[in-house]
């Protein structure tokens, strides 16, 4: 019954995976795959020895890690804020709009925070002026932007979120509930011993899945709302951003695979750390 | 009692309000998309960007749409690989979702790690390129536009665990009475899984609709363009003759270039199914059967 | 007896074949195949019409040399990665348009993408060839081979700075006199007082910096691409590289910004902005960095704008390598009919109908034909890709109603007498120094914007910038092309 399934993952994912091999060769094309000389770990050289990789790496990791959290416990609240409605109508209107940003593309949505940040006639700035509150250079401050990117991406992932948690809560056995109100619950005690126990495994994945991707910036979100705004690098530069703009002209093909080896093989012993914690606590929910 | 009462309506209260607070702060960067794209291009020069155009017209929707037969022939191509794909995905994903979620399935981690690993390594984009292009001859079909992507590892790990949330007493009686695999997950488990299948199967859908990159990689032939690639294509056209065209020294017309208006129509063409799309799938967000009420 | 009679037979046979293939228009061309070459090219495509006027194209050329191409035009957004991808895989083309700028020409070489034409060009297409003047072919020269077909048009670089009409008559600015940048202060001041709500002058955060438009004035000529450390200096004749950032003249002309900036000449948020044609369309900038400075240069900008325009050139026309190569058409190495694409090359060179058709599309539907050259496009026709410099050599395009008669005569003086540069027929191979280049393009993006719009102070900002381009490495590649132009000047 697997098969059609892992068939096509063969073909699709694992055949193209001997590329790998590319990130220890300086490829060209004329040489092909086999021809081209190995040149072992200089194609790492231009990402670690710049004087940047700590700053990358750190906005990276921060970053990632601050959305993980902050995205998990909103999410959850969201999800089961929304399973106590009763309105159906409402819950409708809710799901909708929370899915508005998902749609967006981060291209657009930068235009649109252009139009509330921009220094002349911004939305906020203009509300700000109205309180007799001096005007603020939003692009050339690298202190607003830590929380303006949380914010951001909060924003765009919450809807994501709390529709996958809340399919996750329809699934819990509505017997489990009634017993629990007979018992004389109130609903916090609902929550805390029945639906996030029962929600656990999907937490687990989600969250594990998004460890496994902690050293992958979400490019869109980095690139396009600070506007590629060098003032702002000290802030808003990621490793996604900085291999773009690094190889945009060269297109070293090895370089670029390089850079992605090492995003993969760190996510990878992170996943695997993880897996490894949570077998240990319940071994039920772990990926593998 | 009626404290009760006044409790749980205060508690109602206060979840509205943080709900719909955030629903406002997620419309109303459409609002202002919304607004531009039937602004005149003047009076965004003037005035800036509002949440109501100060001159609304339509002239960024009639550029845009001059090319009709071409917006057609792409809103076409893009609703049949979007169906086709959701389609063809879903029951492959559940296909391979199903046994990865049944404890008694002896293959059981090694497989979940197979479908994970992918996740995080791949072998870059000149393989995969040369893998579909050359081995597999799918450049310039429809098929190329869903085929790479109808396994996603995420998918199939999120739909494995909404199908470990069913008991697995209900699937044992099943076999005691003699049921077949194929008949338990095409008589039990589909039906339990509805908010599980609906939403990976909005996931799906957006991917497809949304997705230009592999338009870009695989299609030249003009006829097979999916409309969000068309338009994305025609918003890069834009973004770089105005923004690149120093670096050539050569004269470029950009006269009839659309402008703001006219990026912000796009944007909305692009994604404006997709908004009518959520309320369909939403049908399915209904709590599953429960164990009691269910019957052989 | 009979061996001298069989020599002498062969002989003849020999000469026989030989003198019936160079009688033809194209020696030893063999044209009874009918053959489909594959040719990637950029634009704003797909334009709606292009269907009809692709195969009105290959029926003409059919009868011409047994010959259809398969067009495959690319939208500008796509075309690099496109062509990245697709050279890497190694698939199957036959013409592909190539730039410094775009699907970059000289990493396609060093990649091995296309192949050497010299031969080529003297067989198959002698006529384009000695179109074009020797000093333009060499500066397509990779290590003494030509690898691109140029399309020939204006070669030269000249900065210049656009001005609307109207507003340079209203406050008396002599456009003629204006010979260097910080001739226009007076005018930008008496704009900044006299016109609210105009901007004096149009700059804003582009992605290849503003430095590029002023390069030709600051008298930089860029070695490794632009806006990487090393440039040849006014065209030093010892060939000298210095690091463009270190020298006098960027200081004085980033100090000059640094002034401006607090003068309110630029656009408030000029940093976060990326696309100034609002303004520029919109009629609401004092002045503006115009690209290359040509002859009807004023007639095409006042078309694109909407309104008169004039300019001002601030710099020398300098004939420098990046701007000899600004458009050229490769043959890539995957090619399995290298002959027949250079054949088609030939006759799209010198053939005027079958060129124009392809740059205007088919007449009467597309556009108009006026007296003599002249002709006007027909307004939302479905086909005006506006890219007459990417197929062959502009000489041969109809002219646009309102351009000078002599346009083309007047381009191709400003050819052949601009200074050319000591480094033309040098290629810089970037290979030994890959990872520097890819860190300095970082540090650069980070710096050199708000250096070139003022946003910092430069005598803090600019020792910074400087400090980190050393650790990036950017002393490494000045010594690289150093080395390399040396090695190159001794085999002349």
């Amino acid at each position: 019954m697997a098969l059609p399934g892992a068939m096509i993952l063969f073909v699709f994912n694992y055949l193209p995976m001997a590329g790998i091999l590319i990130t220890f060769k300086d490829y060209t094309a004329r040489n092909g795959f086999f021809g081209s000389p190995w040149v072992g770990f200089k194609n790492f050289d231009f990402f670690f020895a710049s004087q940047d990789a700590w700053r990358i790496t750190r906005n990276t990791l921060g970053y990632n890690a601050t959305f993980i959290l902050l995205g998990l416990v909103v999410s959850i609240a969201f999800a089961l804020m929304l399973n106590e409605i009763r309105s159906r109508s409402a819950l409708k209107y809710y799901q909708t709009a929370f899915f508005f940003p998902y749609f967006l593309s981060w291209v657009v949505a930068g235009y649109a925070l252009y139009a509330f940040l921009d220094t002349d006639q911004g939305v906020i700035n203009d509300l700000l002026g109205r309180f007799g509150i001096e005007a603020k250079s939003w692009y050339t401050e690298n202190g607003y932007w830590p929380p303006i990117l949380i914010l951001a991406n909060l924003w765009k992932t919450v809807g994501y979120y709390s529709v996958i948690y809340y399919a996750g809560l329809m699934g819990i056995d509505r017997q489990l509930y009634e017993a629990a109100m007979i018992d004389g619950a109130n609903t916090w005690q609902k929550i805390w011993r029945i639906s996030l126990p029962m929600l656990a495994p999907l937490i687990t994945l989600l969250v594990i899945l998004q460890i496994g991707r902690i050293f992958y910036a979400d490019f869109g979100l980095f690139y396009f709302l600070p506007r590629n705004i060098g003032l702002l690098y000290k802030t808003t530069d990621v490793i996604d951003t900085y291999v773009f703009r690094s190889l945009r002209v060269t297109g070293n093909i090895g370089m670029a695979s390089a850079a992605n080896f090492y995003q993969s093989v760190m996510g990878f012993l992170l996943v695997l750390l993880s897996n490894w914690i949570v077998k240990k606590t319940n071994a039920e929910n772990a990926i593998f | 009692m009626i404290e009760n009462q006044a409790r749980r309506r205060f508690k109602n209260s206060v979840i509205h309000l943080i709900l719909f607070a955030f629903s406002l702060l997620c419309i109303i960067p459409i609002v202002v998309v919304a607004s531009i794209a039937f602004s005149s291009e003047s009076s965004l020069n003037d005035v800036g960007y509002t949440l109501v155009p100060s001159d609304p017209s339509i002239t960024a929707f009639r550029y845009i749409l001059k090319n009709s037969n071409q917006i057609l022939r792409a809103y076409g191509v893009s609703l049949a690989n979007t169906s086709l794909g959701t389609i063809s995905s879903l029951f492959v994903i559940s296909l391979l979702a199903f046994p990865l979620s049944r404890r008694d399935y002896r293959l059981r981690k090694p497989l979940a790690f197979f479908v994970f690993f992918t996740l995080l390594f791949n072998g870059g984009l000149v393989p995969w390129y040369i893998l579909i292009s050359k081995y597999l001859h799918l450049k310039d079909t429809i098929f190329v536009l869903f085929v790479p992507y109808l396994v996603i590892p995420w998918f199939v790990l999120l739909l494995r665990t909404f199908f470990s949330q069913i008991p697995m007493s209900i699937f044992e009686s099943a076999k005691i009475d003699g049921a077949s695999e194929f008949a338990i997950y095409s008589r039990i488990l589909m039906p339990l899984s509805k908010p599980a299948l609906a939403t990976v199967g909005l996931f799906i859908t957006l991917n497809y609709w949304n997705d230009w990159w592999l338009p870009l990689l695989y299609i030249d032939n003009e006829a097979l363009i999916p409309l969000p690639a068309l338009l994305s294509r025609m918003m890069m056209n834009i973004t770089y003759l105005t923004t690149q065209m120093t670096n050539s020294f050569i004269q470029i017309d950009i006269s009839n270039i659309p402008k703001e208006s006219a990026r912000m129509a796009m944007a909305l063409l692009a994604a404006g199914p997709m908004l009518f799309v959520f309320p369909f799938f939403q049908k399915y967000f209904v709590r599953g059967l429960t164990a009691g009420s269910l019957k052989g | 007896m009979k061996k001298l009679f069989m020599l002498t037979v062969l002989m003849l046979i020999a000469v026989f074949a030989f003198a019936t293939g160079s009688t033809d228009e194209g020696a030893g061309s063999d044209i009874s195949e009918p053959v489909t070459l594959t040719w990637y090219f950029v634009g704003s495509y797909p334009q709606p019409d292009q269907g009809r006027v692709y195969e009105e194209f290959n029926r003409r050329l059919m009868e011409k040399i047994n010959t259809e191409i398969d067009f495959k035009p690319i939208g500008w957004g796509d075309y690099d990665q496109k062509m990245q991808v697709i050279i890497a895989s190694g698939e199957e083309f036959d013409l592909a348009f190539t730039a410094n700028w775009i699907n970059n020409y000289h990493q396609n070489v060093a990649k091995g993408a296309f192949l050497p034409l010299d031969d080529l060009l003297d067989e198959y297409a002698p006529h384009l060839k000695s179109s074009v003047p020797q000093k333009i072919w060499d500066a397509t020269k990779v290590v003494g081979e030509i690898y691109g077909i140029i399309n020939y048009q204006v070669s030269t670089m000249t900065a210049s700075i656009a001005f609307p009409t109207s507003l340079v008559e209203k406050y008396g600015l002599d456009v003629d006199s204006v010979d260097s940048l910080e001739d226009i202060e007076p005018y930008l001041e008496a704009v900044k007082n006299g016109e609210p709500g105009v901007v004096p002058l149009g700059v804003a955060n582009l992605p290849e910096t503003v430095i590029g438009y002023v390069n030709a004035s600051l008298g930089f000529e860029e070695i490794g691409g632009r806006a990487v450390p090393g440039v040849l200096l006014n065209n030093n004749p010892n060939l000298r590289v210095v690091n463009q950032f270190a020298t006098r003249e960027f200081k004085d002309w980033v100090a000059l910004m640094r002034d401006w900036n607090l003068k309110g000449y630029f656009p408030n948020d000029a940093i976060a902005i990326t696309d100034l044609s609002p303004n520029f369309n919109g009629g609401t900038v004092g002045a503006g960095f115009e690209g290359n400075y040509a002859p009807g240069a004023e007639i095409s900008a006042s078309d694109r704008y909407g309104y008169p325009v004039s300019i001002a050139p601030i710099s020398e026309p300098l004939l420098i390598t990046s701007g000899i190569i600004a458009s050229m058409q490769g043959i890539s190495s995957t090619s399995q009919n290298p002959e027949r694409a250079m054949m088609f090359m030939e006759l799209l060179n010198t053939d005027k109908e079958l060129y124009n058709l392809l740059c205007y599309g088919i007449e009467g539907v597309h556009y108009e034909k006026l007296d003599g050259d002249f002709i006007q496009p027909i307004a939302d026709s479905g086909y005006a890709p506006n890219t007459n410099w990417e197929f062959a050599s502009v000489f041969n395009a109809y002219k646009l109603e309102g351009m000078p008669e002599t346009v083309w005569e007047e381009t191709r003086d400003l050819n052949m007498n601009a200074v050319a540069s000591p480094l033309i027929g040098f290629a810089f191979d970037p290979t030994p120094v890959q990872s520097e280049i890819a860190q300095c393009t970082s540090v650069r993006q980070e710096y050199l914007p708000a250096l070139e719009l003022g946003y910092s102070d430069p005598d803090e900002l600019l020792p910074e910038f400087l400090e980190k381009l050393e650790i990036a490495g950017a002393q490494k590649i000045i010594d690289e092309m150093q080395s390399q132009i040396d090695a190159w000047k001794a085999t002349r």
